[in-house]
C-alpha cells in the first residue's frame, strides 16, 4: 500500500509541475494547411506566373461564355450597332433596366471587381519582401502585367457605371463601406498603372494572349482622351498622342497594318485582307499577324474535353458573336417548305457537311434556342456605308448580303421561289428580323474545323492597331490638330479600300461611325460611349436614340426608350445592399 | 435497485424443523436501522429490529426474508444454512435522487441549479421500443428536443435535432444547430450509429446556457450526455435480447390506378391546353403515348410506388455480460443490426462491440478502460420515390420490345419520365449501377483515478480517447443507363455508352484524441457542501479523404470501381483537414443545508480553426437554487414534498465552421496561350481574420416540483437565449472580389416555455396491483431573428435579406428563421370570379393569388410572409400501466401547427401534375374541372410559372410509440435458473393524423418534386412493428 501512496504523491506533484511550466498553447492551436492559400501560393515569381493567369482566364471566362448575352453589353448589345431581337431584353426595352434587375447589370461589375482582385493579388505578392526574383525585370514585368489588368478592370468598370472606387489593395478583412470616386480620379489611378505598365511590360511575348507594352499604351492613350476630355487640360492629349504614338511608330514593337493578303487561308479567291484578319489562326502576331496587340485566346481542342483546358462553363457555349447574331436558318413558321417538302435553311455553305445534310446551326433548333438573339441596326448595315467607296470591310466576303441556302442557293432565288408559289404571305414579319438579313463573317465562318458546329476555332481581338490610329486621331482632333486626325483615319480607311476623307470630315461622330466600320463587335463600344458622355451631354443616349432600332412593339414615343440618364448603368442593388456601413450612392435617375 | 448482502458466518445449523435467524440491519453509511419489519414471505411470521438494527426469527430451514421499513427499499433475501445475515438496506430513490450526469460530474437530481432532463433507458418500455438510435428515445420524452423519425435505415436523426430551437442562421443546412454529443464523459464526433442502443443505461440532456457552459465553444445547442450501462450484480449476468421488426410508410400516398379517371383528366388536358380541338371525339390513342397505348392494349397496369417498395424487417440481437465483483466492474456487449428501409435496396447492417472495464486496485488508485468496436454496411442504390410517383401506370416494368424482354426499360411510359430502377445522372437507379457503402471505427478510452493522500476528498482523473473511423464509397454507373430503350439500336449497341459511364472510388478517415485531466474536490462541514471541479482537456481531429473518379471507357469494364484505371479520364482529388481545441475549466458546486444552492462554472477554450488573436474564448455561467420545502415555514404543507426554485445564466459558443475558413484559400483553373494549356490559380474564398465563436446567453427560471408524497412531481422552465454573432455566411460588395463571407453577424433569440408533468393516478401497493403513471410533456419556442445586416428596405420595413429565393426561409427581422416567404394562395379561381379573371388574365381553374401590393399584377413584388415552419407547441402525452407481469407504455405526439405556423411545402400533393405521363400520377390530386369546381386542386394544364409551393400546415396527431411488455415472475424463474424473462412488441410511428397530403407531416417529406429538381430527397417515414424477447441468466 505505501508504494501506490507514493506514487500518487508524485502524480499530484507532476499535475503541480506540468501545470507551472504548461506546454506553449498557442503552438497547439496552430493550424495544419492542406490547401493552397493565398499565404503559400505567391511566394515565389513562377507562382505569381500562375496568378497572372487567372486574369486571362477570367478574360476568356468574359469572352466566349455567354451568360445570358451579359457578354455582348460590352460590345454595344442595344446601343447604335446592334439589338436583342426580343423587346424584352433590358437594352432593347430600357426601362426594364432598373438596379434590381437580376444580372444583366451585375455579371460584369461581378468579373470585373475579381480581375481587378486578383490583380492587387498579383501586386502584393510582387512588393512581398519574402519574394526572390532573379532581377528587378523579372519583378516589373509581373508587376507591370499586375498594373494592367487592375487599370484595364477599373477602365472597364468606370465605362459601365460612372464613378467608381479605387481600389489598390487586397481586403483581409470584409470591407463594407466603399465610397465611389470620381471617375477622373479612377482615370488618374488608370494612368499611374497604365505609365509602370508601359514602362516595364516586354515588348513581345512567346505566349500568345499575354500582355505587351503596346498593350499598355494603346489604353493608356484612351484614358489619357479620357482625362483631357473632363479636365478640360489639353496636355493630357499630347500624352495619348505620344502613347499611341508609341504603338504606332514602332518604340513598342514592329505594329503594321495587315495591307496584304495573308495567314492560312490568303490563296482563297474572293476574299480579302479584312477576311482575312478573322480567320482561325489568323489573329495573333505570333501568327504573323502585325496588327493585333491583345488577343484573347481560344482553343478548341483545351476547350472541348481537354483536361487542362479553357475556363470553366467558357466553353459550353457558342463562340463569338456567331451564336447571338446568325439565324437559326429556317423560318420561324415551320409551314413554309419547299417543293420537297422540307423548311428553308439558310446560310449552309456547302464546307460544312453535317448527317443531316442542313446548316451549321440546326443544333439550336433541337435545344429550342433561337440562334438568331441579337441583330444589327440598319446603321451598321446600311448607313455607315452610305458614300464610302468600295469599301472592303462591305464587301460580300465580309458582310454577305445575299445569303445561301444549304448547297448555295443564294437568298434572293428562294425569295422569288416563295414569291412564286404564293406562300409569301407564310413569312410573318418576324422572320424577316430574326432570321433574314446578312451574314457577318468576321464572326462567323464556313469551316468548322473540328467538326463541331457549335464551335469554331477563334480568337477575339480586344486591342487592335486600327483602334491605336483611330485613337491618335481623336486626340489629334480634340487637340485641333485636324489634318494629323484625318491622316490616322485614312491610314485606317486606304487599308479597306475605302475612300479618302477630307479635313472637314473629321468629327467625333465620324470617327465614331468609323470605329463602327472597323470595330464592330470588337470594341468595348459602352465604354467608348460612355467615356465620351457627360450628364450634360449623354453621347451614348443620343447615338441610341438616332441610330438604335425603333421597336415596333412599343409606343411610339418609346422608340427606343431609353432616358437621358442611362448613358451609366445602374449601380447593382446588390452592391448598395451589402455595403451596410457606408452610402454607395447610386446614379441619378435610376 | 441494488442490495448488498455480506454473509459473515457459515456456521451450518442442522435443526431439521425450526432454526433461529439473526441480522442486522444498517443503511448504507453503518448506521443501524430500527423498527424494519422483517418476515418470511408467505408466512405471518415476523419480526421488528431493534434500536440497533438487531433482530432474530425462527424460521423453517427454508424460506425468503422481507424486510422493509418507509424510506428504504424492501429487500427480498433468500435464506442459506447461514444463520447471521447482515442486511445493508438502500434508501429508496424517488425521481429526486437519481443520479443526474451534468458534465465531468454527477449530482442528484434534487440538487441540480440548471435545466437538465434524465432518460432512463435500461429497463424501462423505451428500451423495448425499435429505435435503432439512441436519440430517437428523446422525441417523446424531453421538452424542447426535436427529433425527426427515422425514414432510411440506418438513418442517424444527428445533424438535424434540436433543442430548443435553432440558435443559428444555417441555409445550407450544415449542421450548425446539432448539439454536442458526450458519451460516457468524452466527447463525441461519429455517428450515433456507433453506439448500441441496447447498451444506453441513460440519456441526459443539458438544456440551459449554465449546465451546458462545462463545455464551452461546443455547447451552444445543448449537451446530450449518454450513459452506458454497467455491471451491477456480484455474479456474472447474461442477457439476450432479440427482436424481429416490419417496417412499412407511416403514410403511403396513393397512385392513380383508376385508369378512366386517368384518361379523363389527360382528356380534359389535352382540349383545354389546345392540343387537340375543342369537340373532338374522345380517342385515347390521341392522348397516350405509343408505350402507354402498348401497355393499355395488354392490360398492364403499374402501381410504381409498390414496384419500388419492400418488405422491410428489422433483426436486432444483442448479447451482453456484465458483473461486479471483487472490485471490477465490467461490461460486455455485442449487438448486431440488420435492417431493411421501405424503398428497394435501403439496407443497413451493423455489428458493434464494446467492452467497458474498471478495476479499483485500492483506496487510492482506479483504472479502467473501454474498447469499441463499429462496423456498418450501408450499400445499395436505391430507385427514386419521386421517379415512381411521375410513372404512369399504363407502364411496363419490363420491356415490351420483342427480343429485348432483359431490359429494364429506361422510359416505360414513354415520355422523359425515366423508370425509377434506371435512374438518371444525379439519381442513379439500382437497375445498371451499383455501390458500396461501408464504415467501421474503433474507439478506445483509458483513464486512471487518483485518490489525493494528502488532501482527502481530492481526485485526480485523467482519460485518454482515441478513435479511428475508416469509411468508403465506391459507386459504378454502367452504359446501359445511358441507353433509351424506346429505341430498339440503343440497346443493340449499348457498349457505344461505355464512353459516358464512370466509376468513383472514396476513401475517408477520421482520426481524434482526446485528453482529459480532471481535479475534484468535495467536502462537506457542517451544513456547507462544496463540490469542486478543475480540469484541462485537449483534443484533436484530422480528416483525409481519397477520391477517385474515372469517366469514360473505352473497353467494357467488369471491374467497377476496381477498374478505374482503365477510363480514359481519371481524375483523384485528395484532402486533409485538423483542428485542435484546447480547454481549461472550472465548476463549483456549493449548498447550505441542502436550502440554498449555487453552482458557478467557466470554460476557457481555444480552438485552432480561428486566426491568431482570436482563438480563444471565455464561457461563464452561473446558476442558484432555493429548495423552498425545506425552509420550515413550509413544513406544515404536507403536501408539497419537494419545491425548488433554480435561476439560472451562462454563456456557451458555437464553432461549427469547417478549419480554414478563415483563410483565403485558392482554386485552380486553367487557361491557354495560344494552344497551349497552362494552370491558373486565383483566391476563391475572402479571407476573415476577424472570425470567432458564436456565443448564445441563456436566462432559465426553473421549478421542480413533488407533490402529494410523490405522486405528482416534473418541472416548469422558462427560458430565453440570445445568440449573437451568428456564423454566417452574409453578402458583402462584391468590390471585396468575393460577394459572401463567412461572417459574424446578426443576432437570433429563442424563448420559450417547458412543462414535464407526471402524475400517478392509481398507485399500485406492489407490481400484483394495477398501476398507472401517465405524464405530458409540454414545449412551445418561439424563435425569431432580432438582427441582421441591411434589414430594412427604403421605407424601413424588414425585408427579405439573406435569400433572394422566395420560398427558402426568409430570414425577417423580428420573425423566424424558418418564416415563409410566397405568395398568398386565396383559393381557386372559378367561373364566376370574373373581376379576378379581367384583372389578372386569368382562367377558371387557376390558383387564386393574393395581389398583396394591389398593383393589378402577380409578380415577385407579391411575396409576403404567410407564417413560419415552426409548430406552435409539442405535447406528448406518454402512459405506463402495470399490471401483474404486464406493462404497457404508450406515447402520444401532438405537433400543433393552423395556417401560419408549422408550414411544410406541399406541392406536388396539390399539384394536378397528371395530365401528361410526365407528372405526378396521384390518386388524391383531384384537377379542378367546370364539373369538379374544387377549391384546393388547379386544373390540369394551369403551369405554376410564379413557382408557388402550395404552402399547408404540417399540424399532425399521432400514436408516436407504444409497447407491451411480459415479464415473468422471478419465483418461477428461479426454477429454471433464469434472472430475468420478458417478451415484448411494440411499433412506432403506428397512427398519423394530419391535413398535410406529403407523406410523414413529423419530418415534412414531400412527394414528388420534379424528379430532376434539388427536392427529390424525401425518404417516406417508417412505421414499425416490432416483437423481441429479453432473458438474463
Amino acid at each position: 500500500m505505501k508504494r501506490y501512496i507514493y506514487l500518487s504523491k508524485y502524480i499530484f506533484l507532476s499535475i503541480a509541475i506540468i501545470t507551472a511550466v504548461s506546454c506553449n498553447k498557442d503552438r497547439f492551436l496552430e493550424e495544419p494547411v492542406f490547401q493552397l492559400t493565398t499565404e503559400t501560393s505567391y511566394s515565389t515569381p513562377a507562382q505569381i506566373d500562375l496568378a497572372i493567369n487567372s486574369m486571362h482566364n477570367k478574360m476568356q471566362y468574359l469572352s466566349f461564355s455567354s451568360y445570358q448575352y451579359h457578354n455582348y453589353i460590352m460590345t454595344g448589345l442595344g446601343l447604335d450597332g446592334f439589338f436583342s431581337t426580343t423587346n424584352s431584353f433590358v437594352t432593347s426595352n430600357w426601362s426594364l433596366l432598373t438596379p434590381t434587375e437580376p444580372g444583366y447589370v451585375s455579371h460584369w461589375a461581378t468579373n470585373l471587381s475579381q480581375v481587378l482582385t486578383y490583380a492587387n493579388n498579383v501586386i502584393e505578392a510582387c512588393n512581398n519582401p519574402a519574394v526572390k526574383f532573379s532581377n528587378d525585370v523579372q519583378k516589373n514585368e509581373l508587376l507591370a502585367e499586375g498594373m494592367f489588368f487592375r487599370a484595364w478592370s477599373h477602365r472597364c468598370l468606370v465605362g459601365l457605371f460612372g464613378d467608381w472606387p479605387i481600389i489598390t489593395e487586397v481586403q483581409k478583412v470584409p470591407k463594407l463601406d466603399f465610397v465611389r470616386a470620381p471617375r477622373v480620379d479612377v482615370w488618374k489611378q488608370c494612368k499611374a498603372d497604365l505609365s509602370f505598365a508601359a514602362a516595364n511590360l516586354p515588348n513581345t511575348t512567346s505566349r500568345p494572349g499575354r500582355i505587351v507594352r503596346a498593350a499598355a499604351d494603346h489604353l493608356l492613350a484612351e484614358i489619357c482622351i479620357s482625362l483631357g476630355d473632363h479636365t478640360k487640360d489639353a496636355k493630357y492629349y499630347d500624352e495619348a498622342i505620344t502613347a499611341a504614338s508609341n504603338v504606332i511608330g514602332g518604340k513598342d514593337g514592329d505594329y503594321q497594318l495587315m495591307k496584304g493578303r495573308f495567314g492560312k487561308r490568303a490563296t482563297e479567291a474572293g476574299k480579302n485582307v479584312y477576311w482575312d484578319l478573322f480567320r482561325a489562326g489568323n489573329f495573333n502576331y505570333q501568327e504573323g499577324n502585325k496588327e493585333a496587340i491583345w488577343v484573347v485566346q481560344y482553343d478548341y481542342a483545351n476547350a472541348i474535353g481537354g483536361t487542362g483546358g479553357m475556363p470553366n462553363s467558357a466553353t459550353s457555349n457558342k463562340l463569338l458573336l456567331e451564336f447571338a447574331f446568325q439565324s437559326t436558318s429556317y423560318f420561324v413558321n415551320r409551314q413554309l417548305k419547299d417543293a420537297s417538302g422540307n423548311s428553308y435553311f439558310f446560310f449552309g455553305d456547302g464546307a460544312v457537311k453535317f448527317a443531316n445534310g442542313q446548316s451549321s446551326q440546326t443544333g439550336n433548333d433541337e435545344r429550342g434556342v433561337g440562334a438568331s438573339q441579337n441583330r444589327p441596326t440598319n446603321y451598321f448595315f446600311y448607313t455607315i456605308w452610305e458614300n464610302n467607296g468600295q469599301d472592303i470591310r462591305n464587301a460580300e466576303a465580309n458582310i454577305e448580303r445575299n445569303i445561301k441556302q444549304a448547297g448555295g442557293k443564294p437568298w434572293n432565288d428562294v425569295f422569288a421561289e416563295i414569291k412564286a408559289r404564293g406562300d409569301w404571305n407564310k413569312i410573318i414579319p418576324s422572320d424577316t428580323i430574326r432570321s433574314i438579313y446578312p451574314r457577318i463573317w468576321k464572326f462567323s465562318t464556313d469551316k468548322h474545323i473540328n467538326g463541331n458546329q457549335e464551335f469554331y476555332d477563334a480568337d477575339i481581338y480586344i486591342m487592335r492597331l486600327p483602334e491605336t490610329y483611330l485613337l491618335r486621331a481623336e486626340a489629334y482632333m480634340k487637340k485641333g490638330a485636324t489634318d494629323l486626325a484625318k491622316n490616322d483615319i485614312n491610314e485606317v480607311r486606304s487599308r479597306s479600300n475605302a475612300r479618302l476623307i477630307s479635313d472637314a470630315e473629321v468629327t467625333m461622330d465620324y470617327i465614331l461611325d468609323e470605329r463602327t466600320r472597323e470595330l464592330f463587335g470588337e470594341e468595348y463600344r459602352l465604354v467608348t460611349l460612355t467615356r465620351l458622355s457627360t450628364k450634360e451631354n449623354p453621347v451614348l443616349v443620343n447615338r441610341v436614340k438616332k441610330y438604335g432600332w425603333k421597336w415596333p412593339d412599343l409606343p411610339n414615343e418609346n422608340r427606343p426608350n431609353i432616358q437621358n440618364h442611362q448613358w451609366v448603368y445602374p449601380i447593382p442593388q446588390s452592391i448598395i445592399d451589402a455595403n451596410t456601413d457606408g452610402e454607395f450612392k447610386q446614379n441619378e435617375g435610376y | 435497485m441494488l442490495i448488498a448482502i455480506l454473509i459473515t458466518s457459515s456456521n451450518l445449523f442442522a435443526q431439521v424443523s425450526t432454526r433461529t435467524v439473526k441480522g442486522n440491519i444498517t443503511n448504507e453509511n453503518a448506521q443501524p436501522i430500527s423498527g424494519a419489519s422483517i418476515s418470511i414471505k408467505g408466512t405471518s411470521n415476523g419480526t421488528v429490529s431493534d434500536s440497533a438494527g438487531f433482530f432474530q426469527l425462527q424460521t423453517r430451514e427454508k424460506g425468503i426474508l422481507i424486510i422493509s421499513i418507509v424510506g428504504y427499499a424492501t429487500q427480498e433475501l433468500t435464506l442459506t444454512n447461514a444463520s447471521d445475515y447482515k442486511v445493508i438496506l438502500k434508501e429508496r430513490e424517488n425521481e429526486l435522487d437519481e443520479v443526474v450526469v451534468i458534465g465531468y460530474g454527477t449530482v442528484k437530481k434534487k440538487d441540480l441549479t440548471g435545466s437538465v432532463q434524465t432518460v432512463n433507458i435500461e429497463n424501462t418500455p423505451i428500451a423495448n421500443l425499435a429505435n435503432t438510435n439512441p436519440l430517437q428515445s428523446l422525441s417523446g420524452t424531453v421538452a424542447g428536443v426535436v427529433v425527426n423519425p427515422q425514414s432510411k435505415a440506418g438513418q442517424d436523426p444527428l445533424s438535424t435535432m434540436t433543442i430548443r430551437g435553432d440558435n443559428s442562421i444555417d441555409p445550407s443546412g450544415s449542421g450548425l444547430n446539432q448539439p454536442l454529443i458526450v458519451v460516457d464523459d468524452i466527447i463525441f464526433n461519429g455517428t450515433l450509429n456507433q453506439i448500441n442502443m441496447q447498451d444506453v443505461a441513460s440519456i441526459n440532456v443539458l438544456k440551459d446556457a449554465s449546465s451546458a457552459a462545462i463545455y464551452g465553444s461546443r455547447s451552444a445547442n445543448g449537451v446530450i450526455i449518454i450513459t452506458t450501462k454497467k455491471g451491477k450484480s456480484g455474479k456474472p449476468l447474461f442477457t439476450l435480447n432479440s427482436s424481429y421488426a416490419f417496417q412499412n410508410w407511416s403514410r403511403k400516398p396513393e397512385m392513380q390506378m383508376d385508369i378512366d379517371k386517368l384518361l379523363k383528366v389527360r382528356w380534359d388536358y389535352f382540349i383545354d391546353a389546345g392540343r387537340i380541338p375543342v369537340g373532338t371525339d374522345f380517342n385515347r390513342s390521341l392522348i397516350l403515348t405509343t408505350q402507354e397505348a402498348e401497355a393499355y392494349d395488354k392490360g398492364i397496369r403499374t402501381n410504381w410506388l409498390d414496384e419500388i417498395s419492400q418488405y422491410a424487417p428489422i433483426q436486432n440481437h444483442n448479447f451482453s455480460v456484465a458483473g461486479n465483483s471483487s472490485n471490477i466492474n465490467y461490461y460486455i456487449s455485442t449487438g448486431l443490426l440488420d435492417q431493411k428501409g421501405v424503398i428497394y435496396n435501403d439496407q443497413y447492417k451493423k455489428v458493434t462491440f464494446l467492452a467497458k472495464i474498471e478495476t479499483k486496485i485500492n483506496q487510492y488508485f482506479t483504472l479502467g478502460v473501454k474498447g469499441n468496436y463499429y462496423s456498418a454496411d450501408n450499400s445499395g442504390l436505391s430507385p427514386s420515390m419521386q421517379s415512381a410517383t411521375w410513372m404512369s401506370p399504363l407502364s411496363s416494368t419490363k420491356t415490351l420490345t420483342p427480343g429485348y424482354e432483359d431490359w429494364i426499360p429506361s422510359n416505360p411510359s414513354g415520355s422523359s419520365a425515366r423508370n425509377p430502377y434506371v435512374g438518371f445522372d444525379r439519381q442513379v437507379g439500382p437497375a445498371y449501377g451499383s455501390d458500396e457503402n461501408k464504415a467501421q471505427n474503433i474507439d478506445g478510452s483509458g483513464w486512471l483515478i487518483v485518490k489525493n493522500p494528502w488532501i482527502k476528498d481530492l481526485t485526480y482523473k485523467i482519460s485518454l480517447n482515441g478513435t479511428y473511423s475508416h469509411s468508403i464509397y465506391n459507386l459504378d454507373v454502367g452504359p446501359k443507363i445511358f441507353a433509351d430503350t424506346r429505341t430498339p439500336a440503343n440497346m443493340d449497341n449499348f457498349n457505344n455508352f461505355w464512353g459516358q459511364a464512370y466509376a468513383n472510388a472514396n476513401s475517408t478517415n477520421v482520426r481524434t484524441w482526446i485528453l482529459d485531466q480532471i481535479l475534484t474536490y468535495t467536502k462537506t462541514i457542517g451544513s456547507h457542501h462544496i463540490d469542486a471541479m478543475a480540469g484541462h482537456s485537449r483534443d484533436a481531429y484530422r480528416y483525409n479523404t481519397l477520391q477517385t473518379e474515372g469517366n469514360g471507357f473505352n473497353m467494357p469494364n467488369p471491374l467497377k470501381w476496381n477498374g478505374i484505371n482503365l477510363a480514359t479520364t481519371q481524375k483523384v482529388f485528395k484532402g486533409e483537414s485538423r483542428y485542435q481545441n484546447l480547454a481549461n475549466m472550472m465548476r463549483v458546486n456549493y449548498n447550505y443545508a441542502n436550502k440554498y444552492y449555487f453552482t458557478g462554472t467557466f470554460r476557457r477554450d481555444g480552438f485552432s480553426g480561428f486566426a491568431p488573436g482570436n482563438k480563444y474564448g471565455n464561457f461563464p455561467g452561473a446558476s442558484v437554487g432555493w429548495a423552498i420545502s425545506q425552509e420550515k415555514f413550509m413544513s406544515n404543507i404536507t403536501w408539497i414534498d419537494f419545491l425548488k426554485l433554480r435561476l439560472s445564466w451562462g454563456q456557451t459558443g458555437n464553432q461549427s465552421i469547417s478549419p480554414y475558413e478563415t483563410l483565403a484559400t485558392m482554386g485552380l483553373d486553367y487557361t491557354v496561350y495560344g494552344s497551349n494549356s497552362a494552370i491558373a490559380i486565383y483566391p476563391n474564398r475572402m479571407p476573415n481574420e476577424g472570425l470567432s465563436w458564436s456565443t448564445t446567453t441563456t436566462k432559465n427560471i426553473g421549478l421542480d416540483y413533488t407533490f402529494i408524497k410523490g405522486r405528482v412531481f416534473g418541472s416548469v422552465d422558462i427560458y430565453k437565449s440570445i445568440t449573437r454573432d451568428q456564423l454566417l455566411t452574409r453578402t458583402i460588395p462584391i468590390l471585396n472580389g468575393f460577394s459572401t463571407v463567412r461572417t459574424n453577424v446578426g443576432r437570433v433569440d429563442n424563448q420559450g416555455v417547458e412543462v414535464v408533468l407526471t402524475t400517478i393516478p392509481i398507485k399500485g401497493i406492489d407490481k400484483k396491483h394495477f398501476n398507472w403513471e401517465t405524464g405530458i410533456v409540454f414545449s412551445k419556442n418561439i424563435n425569431k431573428i432580432v438582427e441582421l445586416y441591411g434589414t430594412v428596405d427604403a421605407q424601413g420595413n424588414a425585408k427579405n435579406d439573406i435569400s433572394a429565393a422566395p420560398t427558402s426561409d426568409a430570414y425577417l427581422i423580428g420573425k423566424s428563421i424558418h418564416s415563409v416567404w410566397d405568395f398568398k394562395m386565396l383559393g381557386i379561381v372559378q367561373k364566376d370570379d370574373v373581376e379576378y379573371i379581367n384583372k389578372y388574365q386569368a382562367r377558371p381553374g387557376d390558383v387564386k393569388f393574393l395581389d398583396y401590393n394591389n398593383d393589378g399584377k402577380l409578380n415577385s413584388s407579391d411575396y409576403h410572409y404567410q407564417g413560419d415552419r415552426d409548430p406552435l407547441f409539442i405535447l406528448n402525452f406518454n402512459n405506463t400501466f402495470t399490471y401483474n407481469n404486464f406493462s404497457l407504455y404508450f406515447s402520444l405526439k401532438w405537433n400543433a401547427g393552423n395556417s401560419t405556423h408549422y408550414l411544410g411545402k406541399d406541392r406536388y400533393g396539390r399539384m394536378a401534375s397528371m395530365a401528361i405521363a410526365n407528372g405526378a400520377q396521384l390518386k388524391n390530386v383531384d384537377p379542378w374541372t367546370p364539373e369538379n369546381p374544387t377549391n384546393l386542386y388547379p386544373r390540369a394544364e394551369w403551369v405554376n410559372s410564379q413557382g408557388y409551393w402550395f404552402w399547408n400546415t404540417r399540424a399532425f396527431a399521432k400514436l408516436k410509440d407504444l409497447t407491451l411488455s411480459y415479464t415473468f415472475d422471478k419465483v418461477a424463474l428461479d426454477k429454471i435458473k433464469l434472472q430475468n424473462l420478458r417478451f415484448y412488441v411494440s411499433g412506432n410511428n403506428l397512427f398519423t393524423i394530419s391535413n398535410w397530403t406529403g407523406l410523414d407531416p413529423e419530418d415534412g417529406g414531400t412527394i414528388a418534386a420534379n424528379p430532376g429538381s434539388i427536392f427529390y430527397g424525401s425518404y417516406p417515414v417508417l412505421r414499425t412493428y416490432s416483437f423481441g424477447a429479453v432473458v438474463s441468466f
